[in-house]
Order: structure tokens, then C-alpha cells, then sequence
């Protein structure tokens, strides 16, 4: 039994494993991925490769028109679409295989993470863990560290449960929860300096005429309409929640920084608003939206209360 | 990008302007008429006045105005014909009558035609209130091109929520509390929406839609170059009258979308139907 899901270790279908496996030579990702591919294919679990072209080349040179039996067979090169684009699309793109009711193995080559702006993909790794925890697939994450700075990959690391021993998956040493990684790569959260402007909104009505003159004057005016959006859907979510909220700003290491906190119940969830909304025409989109507008976002982890952090570079 | 414009007071209007009126009380009304109406006397426009009950001496205090009213300056028509003709449920036919009206006041050599209308009995019952709206869409487009002023007051006390659904197809609105800060034009199939949509106007844009909706007779374009604010709520209506059209078997394009809201509609799923 164990030689039949050697690649895959204890991993029976239930849910999700997520390994991270790094290599520097093509010789490597062969012989982590083919001997996968052909337990996956012996088994009838349908196979989901995006990855770069020395990976697709290894792939190809081994199972030659068989890749045409690959649920998905596609180039990692193209598929970047931002962060939250990209997780998104992700998600999407795994919901016929979740309706088959069957297990799957995916190979992914997250590419971009060289790329400009690539980096913020690892936060939406750690989130895939919890977001994904019972979508029943192996998720094999591949590294090239000839392509892939150090950093880069330790960052990887931290967002992966599980790692290759030579063998065998084994619990990953190097793993942080997802909420510890995700504070760990967000500004840190300091006091906010004295004397910042402060608005303080205590109706609907009275939101958008109140917040735009504050971000006709103290955002830049490249940004402007994503500061009011993505402030205003914070500020939205404050007074269903609260009833009022207060709204700060002050400029920080080059960035315009928008605090929008409340004292009400108190939401403290790193994940929230980098995991798409919930399907259809419901379902919150207003944190989402606004982590997408700013360059970046933190969610304060204690109360009492909320209080939401939205950076816009070129103090935007 | 426009803003929806709001008055105090009813002067300062020309061709082309579309006023919802709110009243309260009819004191207040009746300084408001002889305001506007004055202004029609200074600017040479041939005055229509509409009403069940026209403002007493207010005719009279028109024509003591210096130099008076010219003849054939002042029409006064019973409320009872605008009745009629909206309940008929021709909101063409009727925008047509009004293009007739306003090229016989340039005909008789007058600037233009400035009407007043007191539409309050026309909001009282849901049959009507609902002509009303197509017969109001109809003619918003009669302004733009005919040299024509309009005002409709309404009475607040007994209009009560229906104020919003007319506001919102008047650019230019005499404000009351919590008036939606938007309005429509609907041309053809064209859609144009003016001003901003937040959380507290939703509603009133889906009111808004829902009414439009019988205007419309082909693939529709929903014109948002000068929509200056739209969040989250306002987008989520946008993409369920997208979704209701597109279930009926028509088809709905959005246009001149700046980059925020196309970004806003791309998060609920409306990227091909972008249009620059």
C-alpha cells in the first residue's frame, strides 16, 4: 500500500496537502514529478500541471501525447494576474474538479514570484492553505532556485505545511500558521503617531460627503479614487458593524496610511479580504476590494474593537 | 463629470433644466412659483401652468410685473389633462406633444417654453405613479432639445417615498433629507447615470432601473462618464440589472467606466461587457 502513494505519503484525498519542493536541476524535477504524475494517472485522479517550460518540457519528454489527458496542462508564464487575480482565478479554475467530487493532483510553478510584484504571492499561499484546507488535492508547488532568489523561497517555505525528504512529503520545520505569516510580511502595527486628521462618521448618509473632501486633500490625486472607494468600503463595513467609525491618516515611510477602526464586536482575522468573496451577487467584497486598491493592508489582531490599515505608496 | 444640482431656490435655470421640486408646506410653494415663474417673464418664455388648483393671485401678480405679461405669455392647463394624458400610458406620444408646444413658443417669439407642473396626484397611486416615471423618462430628453424649462413639485407630505424614485430622474433637484445624490437620463437605450451611488442610494438606483427597464426596448448601454461615485452596493445592483436583462433574454454593456469602477465591476464578474 505505501509503494502505491509513494509520491504522496499519508495523503489519502480528504483535503488539501500542500508541499513546496525545490530544485536546481531538471534532473530533480523529474524525478519528484513524473513518478507523481503516473501514481495520479494509475489511480485516475485527474492531473493539473501550470508551470514553466523546463518543467513542461520534462513533463512532455515523458509522457509524450499522454499531457493531452492532463485535466490542464498550461504555461505558468501567462497566468499572473496579481495576487488576489491570480488566487481567484485559481480557485475558479479548481471548480469543476471540486463538483467531480474526486481527488486531484495539481503541479504548480508559480513563476512570477521573480517577477515585479511577485513576492505578495506568498501570502495568498498561506491563505490557499486555510482557504483550500478541504478541497481534496495535492497541491506540489515547485521551486527553481536557479530562477529564485533566497528570499523568495524562504518566504515559500513558510507557507508550506509539507516538504520532500528525499522520499517521502514530511511535515515542513520551516511552516508558520497562516495568520503568523501574513503578519509577519504586513507593515507592523504601530501606534499611531499623535495628532493625526481624524474624521469621525456616525451615519451612512453622511459617509461619502465627509470622507471626500479628507481624501481630495490629503490623497494623492493619481490615487484619489481608490483612497475614497477603498476607504469609504471600510468605513461601510464600520457602521454596519458599529454604528460609527473613525477615520485616521498620516504618512509613513513614503506611504499614506488610512486606519479605519471602530468599537464594535471586533474582526481580527488576517486572511479576511485576500481570499476571493463568496460566489454570486451576496457576500462581502468591500475588504477584499479595498487590500486590492491600497499597495497594502493590515488587520489589527486585538481589540478592542476593529481597526483596518490600508498603505498607499507615493503617499496616495 | 456632473454633479447632480441641487437649489434652494428655483431661479437660475435655463433651457435644457429639469427641476424635481419638493414641498412641504404651501407657503413655501407659492414664493418658489412666483420665483420661477418670474424668471420665465424676465427671460421672454411663454409660461404653461399646470395645476388642480393654480395659486391664487398668482396670475394677477404676474401680470403686475413691469411690463407685464406679453399675450399669449401665460397658458394655464388644468391638472386633469396631464392626467389623462399620463394615465393613456404614451410617454412617446406625450414627450412629442411637449417638443410641439415648446417650438410654438419660439414660433409665437418667445426664447422658450418654461412649464410648472404640480405632479403630486400623479405619485398617489401605483398605476400612475408608474406612467409617471416612463412619461417623466420620456420627456427628459425633450429638454435637452428644445429650448424648454420644467419644474414638478411635488408635495412631500403625500408623495412620501415615491420623492425618490422621481428625484431620481431629474438632474436638478430641490433637495429634501435623504434624496438620493443621483439621477438618470435614459436616451434611447442609453442609460446615462449622473452623480454618485453610495450604500444609502442603492436602492433607489434599483428603483431606478427597475423603471427604466420598461423604457427599453433593445440592447442596453448604461452610460457611467458621469457617475463620479459608485461603491460596492451600487455596483452589486448594476450587475444583478445586468444579470436580470441578460436571464430575459437582452443584453446590457457598461461605458466610459473610470479605472476604480472598472475594477469595481470586474469584481462582480462584468469584464467583457467593458466598453471604452
Amino acid at each position: 500500500m505505501s509503494a502505491q502513494a509513494a509520491t504522496v505519503g499519508g495523503w489519502t484525498g480528504a483535503g488539501l496537502a500542500h508541499e513546496a519542493f525545490l530544485f536546481d536541476d531538471d534532473r530533480q524535477a523529474r524525478d519528484r514529478c513524473v513518478p507523481f504524475v503516473r501514481e495520479g494517472l494509475d489511480r485516475g485522479e485527474p492531473i493539473v500541471v501550470v508551470a514553466g517550460g523546463r518543467v513542461r518540457r520534462v513533463l512532455e519528454e515523458a509522457f509524450g501525447d499522454l499531457t493531452a489527458q492532463f485535466a490542464v496542462f498550461a504555461e505558468a508564464e501567462g497566468a499572473w494576474l496579481g495576487g488576489a487575480g491570480t488566487l481567484a482565478a485559481y480557485q475558479e479554475s479548481m471548480r469543476p474538479l471540486l463538483e467531480a467530487r474526486r481527488p486531484w493532483r495539481l503541479i504548480g510553478e508559480p513563476v512570477w514570484l521573480a517577477g515585479t510584484g511577485g513576492a505578495v504571492w506568498s501570502r495568498f499561499e498561506a491563505v490557499a492553505n486555510e482557504a483550500f484546507a478541504g478541497y481534496p488535492y495535492y497541491s506540489l508547488c515547485l521551486h527553481d532556485r536557479r530562477l529564485l532568489d533566497a528570499p523568495l523561497v524562504d518566504a515559500q517555505l513558510r507557507a508550506h505545511p509539507t516538504v520532500w525528504d528525499g522520499s517521502a512529503p514530511v511535515p515542513n520545520p520551516s511552516y508558520v500558521p497562516t495568520s503568523v505569516f501574513l503578519r509577519s510580511v504586513e507593515p507592523r502595527w504601530e501606534p499611531a503617531p499623535a495628532g493625526p486628521d481624524v474624521l469621525r462618521v456616525a451615519s451612512a448618509w453622511d459617509a461619502l460627503p465627509a470622507l471626500r473632501p479628507m481624501t481630495d486633500r490629503l490623497a494623492s490625486p493619481r490615487r484619489r479614487d481608490d483612497v475614497l472607494l477603498a476607504v469609504y468600503e471600510l468605513v461601510s463595513n464600520a457602521l454596519r458593524a458599529a454604528g460609527a467609525a473613525e477615520v485616521r491618516h498620516w504618512v509613513s515611510g513614503g506611504f499614506g496610511v488610512w486606519e479605519v477602526s471602530d468599537e464594535g464586536p471586533g474582526m481580527y482575522d488576517a486572511t479576511a479580504g485576500y481570499a476571493p468573496p463568496a460566489e454570486g451577487l451576496r457576500g462581502g467584497r468591500g475588504l477584499w476590494l479595498a487590500r486590492g486598491l491600497a499597495d497594502d493592508a493590515t488587520v489589527r489582531e486585538r481589540g478592542p474593537g476593529t481597526a483596518v490599515r490600508l498603505y498607499f505608496r507615493d503617499t496616495g | 463629470m456632473q454633479q447632480v444640482r441641487v437649489l434652494n431656490r428655483p431661479v437660475g435655470l435655463v433651457p435644457g433644466d429639469h427641476v424635481a421640486w419638493a414641498f412641504d408646506d404651501p407657503a413655501s410653494l407659492r414664493s418658489a412659483t412666483a420665483d420661477y415663474l418670474r424668471e420665465g417673464v424676465d427671460h421672454c418664455e411663454r409660461l404653461m401652468f399646470i395645476a388642480s388648483d393654480p395659486v391664487r393671485g398668482l396670475v394677477g401678480e404676474l401680470s403686475r410685473t413691469p411690463g407685464g405679461l406679453a399675450r399669449g405669455q401665460l397658458v394655464v392647463r388644468p391638472a386633469t389633462d396631464m392626467l389623462r394624458r399620463v394615465a393613456a400610458g404614451r410617454p412617446c406620444r406625450a414627450a412629442d406633444s411637449l417638443r410641439e408646444e415648446a417650438d410654438a413658443a419660439v414660433a409665437a417669439g418667445f426664447t422658450g417654453l418654461r412649464v410648472w407642473a404640480d405632479v403630486t396626484d400623479l405619485t398617489t397611486s401605483p398605476f400612475l405613479a408608474q406612467r409617471w416615471l416612463d412619461y417623466e423618462i420620456a420627456v427628459e430628453t425633450v429638454f435637452d432639445e428644445k429650448a424648454a424649462t420644467g419644474l414638478c413639485a411635488l408635495d412631500t407630505q403625500r408623495a412620501g417615498e415615491h420623492w425618490n424614485r422621481v428625484a431620481t430622474v431629474h438632474r436638478v433637484q430641490r433637495r429634501r433629507d435623504a434624496t438620493p445624490r443621483f439621477a438618470a437620463r435614459v436616451q434611447g437605450n442609453v442609460v446615462g447615470l449622473v452623480g454618485e451611488v453610495d450604500v444609502v442610494s442603492a436602492g433607489d438606483l434599483e428603483s431606478l432601473l427597475d423603471d427604466a427597464r420598461r423604457c427599453l426596448t433593445g440592447p442596453v448601454t448604461v452610460d457611467l462618464a458621469d457617475l463620479g461615485f459608485i461603491d460596492v452596493a451600487g455596483t452589486r445592483v448594476l450587475a444583478r440589472f445586468h444579470r436580470d436583462v441578460r436571464a430575459a433574454g437582452g443584453a446590457v454593456r457598461f461605458r466610459h467606466a473610470r479605472p476604480v469602477t472598472a475594477r469595481l465591476l470586474a469584481a462582480f464578474g462584468l469584464h467583457g461587457d467593458l466598453r471604452a
